[in-house]
């Protein structure tokens, strides 16, 4: 199988000028995404073990965009074809609103129950349909391909956990106690990362209407830019963070 | 019992001798200061004892005795002489100062080192007292120690007028002999400082005073033990205006003082650069040379001196008090006397908004404070201003991060007023989120006219580690819910709670101010 891969450029979509923005632009990803996921894991490192799961949310979120920008400058340097990156990108917008989730539950950064506020009953249900739709889009691309089923999932699967996000993250920043804060700041930082990375695998909703594929890959670049730029800013307040620490 | 038959069973004779009369011991001064070298802890602790008890009986030993002590004080001097000496200096302050302002500076700096060190912890914040008495050994005053009716006030220093005690003392011959010493002037704090004293001061500092950019510099008082060192009162002549002045005189801590002196220097300098904001305390000079000093702009008060709300004067009761561990109480029977009025809900924030004015533009210069608490707000002086608000100046910006690397921090604040990063690391180091807790703390503390902790240390801490929301609201219900937020977030445990800037903390006290 591994020599049936080969490397060199290789056209996305047949498309010089998309294969060259979309190296650009995952690469970049790549970059940003690593760094942000660097400095979250040194807020893991140098947090109390009651502030870190904030942290540990923010590092996954680092690994798994990196995951996805790799891929994505895999698929231009080398035969492969990752049917399954959407879904990886699915796994980071999930990441991106239990994060959110935990700032507004946790005001405190504490892991421990008896500390969240706001609980509401079937929450973890939630939680685990969310996971088990990430799991099918992978799983189900990867082994059947971009069917229409699995792609309006995925497009459907991140518009659920950007609103499941927002839906805390709005709450959060209205809280007169929270406005003017860190915390407060750093859910504003994160808020823009979640909404273009959500619109990368949302995008796919429109093949399924029909939209050529090239089209809906030249739209995802420019989310995938945005995503990284995002992700650049709300670096800046990991690193404050860390600097107080 | 000969000495040799003494040894290994108790004391040595001569030292129980001289216990037992003292007005013996002056020949066996040379025997007792030899057993502190090479006695062991007993009869070391005996011959301290009894070293003292020789120079109580002939006072005309004490200079022979402390240059002896002083000569021990290397780095690892038995505990006994340092214990003799701070008991010579407790019984005999003046005396003692002259013996040791005598001295080489090297040696000077290390006999003041020991001496200061006769506290610990948080002994030399406001948090503690001095003895009653002696304001210039042992410890500083409480937070609100200070006495409504105090009548130290700003002079207009009149050249040609002949009431100047440091004028006084030259006139009178006083070279800081006996003669001057007996006399004594009604000084401008209410103290009565001998002629002789202020001329001592005045050779101390001649240095000081020689290095500094002023035209004159006349000292007008002895010292006053300051949280950082020593502070005199002084009225200068700078650019052909005259000027009050506060003369620091910066203590060393142990360890590597020159690394000190360099960082102090930095700290010193990082504050010259942001005292041209109308808010933070104007530093007219400093040096590092003799000692570390610098010359500040008077100030009549502090909020540490000013009265918590409802407390009633109580007569003969200056609120003095002694304590040195994790018991130690500041609750309210301990609290210094006051006339318990406190300024309104707006002069109160007004206030604050004065400080976050001096600190952003302090942030803004890359200035951190790091240890807010009442001792670091100074007011002008009643006299300046009679009919308008008193406009608090921010004081020693940054000072305590000098210190920081080689004294424990906790000396330099209150630890009612410290941030929970002063108590554990997991809350982070000190950075410009301590000012943001520091500001919200002081705005308690001027909006409720008390403290925001008090009691034993161990439950200060154990309230500013905690998770919770200061609510002045409490104290007062009169006070708005707005700015209970307001504080509460200033003051939140975690870093990541609290105010991002203190531009932002300004921003929404102002609005508060506008309500």
């Amino acid at each position: 199988m591994a020599n049936d891969v080969e490397f060199g450029l290789h056209l996305i979509e047949g498309d010089p000028n998309l294969t060259f923005i979309l190296f650009v632009g995952t690469v970049l990803l790549v970059v940003i995404a690593a760094r942000f996921g660097a400095y979250a894991y040194m807020n893991v490192r140098e947090s109390a073990p009651d502030q870190r799961v904030l942290w540990e949310y923010l590092f996954f979120v680092g690994v798994v965009t990196t995951l996805y920008g790799l891929v994505s400058v895999l698929e231009v340097v080398s035969s492969v074809r990752t049917r399954f990156k959407g879904g990886v990108m699915l796994a980071a917008v999930l990441l991106l609103a239990l994060g959110l989730r935990e700032i507004y539950y946790n005001a405190a950064l504490s892991t421990s129950a008896e500390g969240r506020t706001g609980q509401f009953r079937g929450r973890e249900g939630i939680e685990l349909a969310f996971v088990a739709c990430v799991a099918v889009v992978i799983f189900g691309t990867a082994r059947f391909g971009l069917t229409d089923a699995l792609l309006a999932l995925q497009g459907a699967g991140a518009l659920a956990f950007a609103g499941y996000g927002f839906w805390f993250g709005r709450r959060q920043t209205a809280e007169t106690m929270v406005q003017g804060t860190m915390i407060d700041s750093l859910l504003r930082h994160l808020l823009p990362v979640m909404a273009f990375a959500t619109l990368v695998p949302a995008v796919d909703l429109a093949t399924v209407a029909g939209l050529p594929r090239v089209i809906v890959v030249h739209v995802q670049v420019v989310f995938v830019i945005m995503t990284a730029t995002a992700l650049m800013t709300a670096t800046i307040k990991l690193r404050q963070n860390l600097a107080g620490l | 019992m000969s000495e040799d038959e003494s040894a290994g069973v108790g004391p040595p004779g001569p030292v129980l001798d001289v216990l037992a009369d003292p007005t013996q011991g002056q020949h066996r001064l040379p025997y007792l200061l030899g057993v502190l070298d090479d006695g062991d802890a007993a009869d070391r602790l005996t011959a301290a004892t009894a070293l003292c008890l020789v120079v109580e009986d002939e006072p005309d030993m004490l200079p022979y005795v402390v240059e002896r002590l002083v000569d021990r004080l290397d780095d690892d001097a038995p505990v006994e002489v340092g214990h003799a000496l701070d008991y010579l200096a407790a019984g005999n302050p003046r005396a003692v100062d002259e013996t040791v302002s005598a001295m080489t500076e090297a040696d000077e700096v290390r006999a003041r080192r020991a001496l200061y060190q006769s506290g610990g912890g948080f002994a030399r914040s406001e948090y503690l007292q001095p003895g009653a008495g002696e304001c210039d050994v042992g410890r500083t005053r409480l937070a609100g120690a200070g006495s409504v009716d105090d009548p130290r006030q700003v002079r207009t220093i009149d050249p040609e007028a002949d009431d100047d005690p440091l004028t006084e003392a030259d006139d009178a011959g006083g070279d800081g002999g006996p003669a001057g010493d007996h006399q004594e002037v009604d000084h401008p704090d209410g103290r009565q400082v001998t002629r002789g004293t202020l001329s001592l001061v005045a050779d101390r500092l001649s240095e000081v005073i020689e290095r500094s950019r002023f035209e004159v510099l006349d000292v007008l008082s002895d010292r006053r033990r300051g949280r950082f060192g020593d502070v005199y009162r002084a009225s200068g002549r700078l650019d052909d205006e005259d000027v009050g002045v506060a003369l620091v005189v910066f203590r060393l801590p142990n360890g590597d003082w020159q690394r000190f002196l360099g960082d102090l220097r930095a700290a010193l300098a990082r504050w010259d650069g942001v005292d041209d904001h109308d808010r933070v305390r104007t530093v007219h000079d400093w040096g590092l040379r003799p000692r570390p000093w610098a010359a500040l702009s008077f100030t009549d008060e502090t909020l540490a001196d000013r009265p918590l709300a409802g407390q009633v004067p109580a007569d003969g009761d200056d609120g003095d008090r002694d304590v040195s561990d994790d018991d130690r109480d500041v609750s309210a029977g301990a609290e210094p006397s006051g006339d318990g009025q406190r300024p309104s809900l707006d002069a109160a924030v007004a206030a604050t908004l004065d400080l976050a004015d001096g600190l952003v533009h302090a942030h803004q210069h890359g200035v951190v404070h790091g240890a807010l608490d009442p001792e670091t707000v100074a007011f002008p002086g009643t006299a300046l201003t009679v009919t308008e608000r008193q406009r608090p100046f921010v004081t020693y910006p940054g000072i305590t991060t000098a210190y920081a690397g080689h004294a424990d921090v906790a000396e330099f604040v209150d630890p009612r007023y410290a941030a929970p990063e002063y108590f554990d690391d997991r809350f982070g180091a000190v950075d410009h989120a301590t000012d943001v807790y520091g500001l919200g703390l002081l705005c308690y503390r001027l909006v409720t006219g008390d403290h925001p902790y008090d009691g034993p240390l161990s439950a200060v801490r154990e309230a500013v580690v905690d998770d919770r929301s200061l609510r002045p609201s409490a104290v007062d219900p009169a006070i708005p819910a707005a700015l209970d937020r307001v504080i509460g977030k200033a003051t939140a445990t975690r870093k990541l709670k609290r105010y991002e800037t203190l531009t932002v903390f300004r921003r929404e006290l102002r609005s508060i101010d506008g309500e």
